[in-house]
């Protein structure tokens, strides 16, 4: 009997036990992000004003006020009577964008995020469109919110969105979004400024600051038609 | 008599050449003082200096009896004058030049620009831009602008140069009558003997950057031992008369004419000898011209 | 004044002054109907180091915009210009012969020389000013008003800069773009003071001007310690009224060394136009 159970132990310890926790969180990520998404489900658009501050040693611009519009799944309008410059990823909110078909899902574990539990997703794109190449997810469990993106980017880009929520509509939407970024000075490929110079060796490599962008006044699901964001050549994609 | 230009060892040195040197000129006032010497020999230089254009190397210069470079404006505003070629400013009418150029002394008027244009027989082509005038029209016009504020002194730098025959008479006649009749004093440059022999009253001739010569025209030919031209009658007994003069060289005769050299200062005392003779003379005129004169001390003779 | 109204009226009553004015409207007019032409394609090259990480909303290629990009290549284009006219004005009086009637008139030298580089700096600035009027003018016809936004190409660097600011800090710009070009048109009249024809201070003039650009744009460190002694680095004083917040001590430093150049050039020409003998 002793033997038995011996070898039942050997038997169990040779079993893949990873892969099995693997697939356990593999599935608890697919059913968080499937929670999301059918969380705001109901959220077919949204207008919001918007208040870009930015806090960047060479980017100086007064507060930058905006009208942000948004429809599912992807489309997204900034319009302005004064020239803006908008954060292009994870300056607006669109839940629609983790469709769990359109990424490879890694769980990265959990965390306490604020005193709550949370878990951590890493989401790489399988078809990369624009220029991230990989993000990292920080979810509340309990509320089901994105708190926290980190964004990789071609060319050594990092940004990371810190998300603070308020209730419109019934939806949790953003009231701030803040990002966090480090990036490379300078245009690979471009050395030259105004000097036709390369940039000094005192000059910094690498720029890192602050753009906080609050969000007001929104408007949930009012039927906005598709003619509002027909291509604007101003804000077109790279 | 007032003297209006005055230099006191003038002198100006290019480098190791001296252009002019030791230059003591007196200009009086109503004189037509012309200015002698060939090509090279230090006439411009001396004029550029008069004119402010070079600045001295030695010497002085008083006009109107006030230094030059001390008093300049008070001076040059009495003073009008060309220096060699007259450059106009092409892309301006004659009009508009004069004008200009006349507004640096003084105020002028549309009046009195017409009216030097109409001195120089320019007023014509008064609108017309000075890059369509030809050469001797320019000197004219150079002329006029000399003329335009009435200066009390114009200096002239070879101002018939370019001119046609009749161009230039009308300078010589323009000349004595500024002098005679606007009572202005002129100092004039030339080479041109022939035509400084009709308008000087004094003259001073430089050679090599040196005076040779200075004084009245008159006094200065009739320094020396000169040819004269006799036309008598009866000429037999003027020759048989003139042989036993000692002061009197009888050269040649063709039966009308007697051609003698006189010792200088003799001509007036020659016919008062030919008329107490009961000698008719018809005419006793020198033969030997300016052109003589100056051939003469510009060839390394001592200054007269 | 009445030698400057002088200077003024036969430097202007030249068809050659205007040759100037003529480039230059070429320049602005060729310049922003390219730029109205490609507006989506300049707008790209300029901004790619932005487009990819944000949405660009408003009028960025506004007249402003378009205006001080022209103005970076105004320490090519304007000294160029400028020395046509500054290198040529004392000089073109020996080449023509007129000299002689001019200096022999009861002003001194020095105040027939004042006037004459009143008049230089009164082109220049007359030229800068009239590349001002069209660049704005045109630009606001063209592309409309808007915020100004500077950036340094390839550089995430940006500085916006409010509509209702622009008016006043164009014109102290301009200002400055017009001080800058008086050290052109200074050194230009030393050497026109010094030459008997034009040809020579205008060639020298570009070479000293185009020396100095390239040593003060030399990748080497050399060079870039020279740098801050070069007055066509000063030039460029007028890029700090476009700076989130005017840098005027910077300006004042510049605009202080440049008025000493001109001082200097002018105080050299004094004297070498006052000692100068009239041999043509």
């Amino acid at each position: 009997m002793k033997r038995f159970f011996a070898i039942v132990l050997l038997l169990l310890l040779m079993l893949p036990w990873p892969a099995v926790i693997q697939a356990q969180g593999q599935a608890e990520a697919l059913r968080v992000l499937a929670a999301l998404e059918k969380k705001y489900a109901g959220l077919k658009d949204y207008v919001v004003d918007v208040k870009v501050h930015f806090a960047i040693e060479t980017f100086r611009a007064p507060d930058l006020l905006a009208r942000l519009y948004y429809k599912v799944p992807d489309k997204m309008r900034i319009e302005s009577n004064r020239v803006v410059f908008f954060p292009r990823d994870g300056g607006y909110f669109n839940p629609a964008q983790f469709k769990q078909e359109e990424y490879t899902v890694l769980p990265l574990g959990y965390v306490t995020y604020n005193k709550r539990r949370a878990v951590q997703l890493r989401l790489i794109p399988k078809k990369i469109k624009g220029a991230t190449q990989d993000m990292v997810l920080t979810i509340d469990i309990g509320k089901l919110l994105l708190r926290e993106m980190i964004l990789s980017q071609a060319g050594g880009k990092v940004i990371k969105a810190e998300i603070t929520y308020g209730t419109f509509s019934s939806f949790e939407l953003p009231t701030v979004i803040r990002l966090l970024l480090d990036l490379p000075a300078a245009e690979p490929g471009i050395a030259e400024g105004f000097s036709g110079l390369p940039p000094d060796a005192g000059e910094p490599q690498r720029i890192t600051g602050e753009i906080a962008i609050s969000y007001s006044n929104y408007q949930v699901n009012t039927g906005l038609g598709d003619e509002l964001f027909k291509k604007d050549k101003s804000q077109g994609k790279p | 008599m007032e003297c209006v230009l005055k230099t006191f060892d003038l002198g100006k040195r290019f480098g190791k050449r001296w252009a002019a040197r030791g230059l003591n000129l007196e200009v009086h006032r109503g004189d037509i003082f012309c200015f002698l010497g060939p090509n090279g020999a230090g006439k411009s230089t001396t004029i550029r200096m008069i004119l402010t254009l070079l600045k001295p190397t030695t010497g002085a210069i008083r006009l109107f009896g006030e230094d030059l470079h001390k008093n300049r404006v008070a001076v040059l505003s009495r003073v009008g004058g060309i220096v060699e070629k007259p450059d106009f400013y092409l892309f301006l009418s004659a009009f508009k030049n004069l004008k200009l150029l006349g507004s640096m002394t003084r105020r002028v008027t549309r009046d009195e620009v017409m009216e030097a244009l109409e001195r120089v027989g320019l007023s014509a082509r008064a609108g017309d831009k000075v890059r369509t005038f030809s050469h001797g029209m320019k000197q004219r016009l150079g002329i006029a602008q000399a003329l335009l504020t009435k200066p009390e002194l114009i200096i002239l730098d070879e101002p018939t140069t370019g001119l046609d025959p009749q161009g230039m008479k009308d300078v010589r006649e323009l000349i004595q009558r500024l002098a005679l009749e606007e009572g202005m004093t002129i100092f004039l440059s030339s080479h041109l003997l022939s035509e400084i022999e009709q308008v000087a009253t004094r003259m001073a001739v430089i050679h090599r950057g040196e005076m040779k010569a200075q004084g009245s025209v008159s006094e200065l030919l009739a320094r020396e031992a000169i040819d004269y031209a006799l036309q008598a009658a009866p000429i037999e007994q003027a020759m048989r008369l003139m042989q036993g003069v000692p002061w009197v060289q009888v050269l040649s005769s063709d039966g009308h004419m007697i051609e003698v050299r006189l010792e200088p200062g003799h001509a007036a005392e020659l016919n008062k000898l030919l008329v107490a003779n009961q000698i008719e003379v018809a005419a006793l005129y020198p033969r030997r011209t300016l052109e003589d004169f100056f051939l003469k001390v510009t060839k390394g003779a001592p200054g007269i | 004044m009445t030698l400057f109204g002088f200077e003024a009226y036969k430097t202007f009553s030249r068809w050659r002054t205007y040759i100037s004015f003529g480039v230059l409207a070429l320049i602005v007019v060729m310049t922003e109907i390219v730029m109205r032409v490609s507006a989506r394609e300049i707008i790209g090259s300029m901004m790619k180091i932005f487009q990819r990480d944000f949405i660009i909303a408003g009028n960025i290629l506004n007249a402003w915009f378009i205006t001080t990009f022209i103005m970076n290549s105004l320490h090519f284009h304007i000294p160029f210009l400028v020395t046509l006219v500054a290198g040529d004005m004392v000089s073109s009086e020996a080449t023509a012969g007129t000299i002689r009637f001019l200096l022999i008139r009861p002003p001194s030298r020095q105040r027939i020389l004042n006037a004459k580089y009143l008049t230089a700096l009164f082109y220049t600035a007359g030229l800068v000013m009239f590349f001002a009027v069209l660049c704005v003018v045109l630009g606001l016809a063209l592309f409309g008003s808007g915020d100004l936004i500077m950036h340094r190409l390839g550089q995430f660097s940006v500085v916006f800069i409010p509509e209702a600011e622009i008016p006043l800090r164009m014109l102290l710009a301009f200002a400055a773009a017009i001080w800058s070009m008086t050290v052109v048109a200074s050194l230009a009249f030393l050497f026109s003071a010094m030459a008997e024809n034009s040809i020579g201070p205008i060639i020298g003039t570009m070479a000293v001007v185009i020396c100095f650009l390239i040593f003060g744009n030399l990748p080497l460190h050399f060079f870039r310690h020279l740098k801050p002694f070069f007055f066509t680095t000063h030039m460029l004083l007028w890029q700090g009224f476009f700076d989130s917040s005017i840098r005027w001590l910077e300006i004042g430093q510049s605009a202080v060394i440049l008025g000493l150049h001109n001082a200097g050039l002018f105080l050299i020409a004094s004297i070498v136009y006052r000692r100068k003998d009239i041999k043509s």
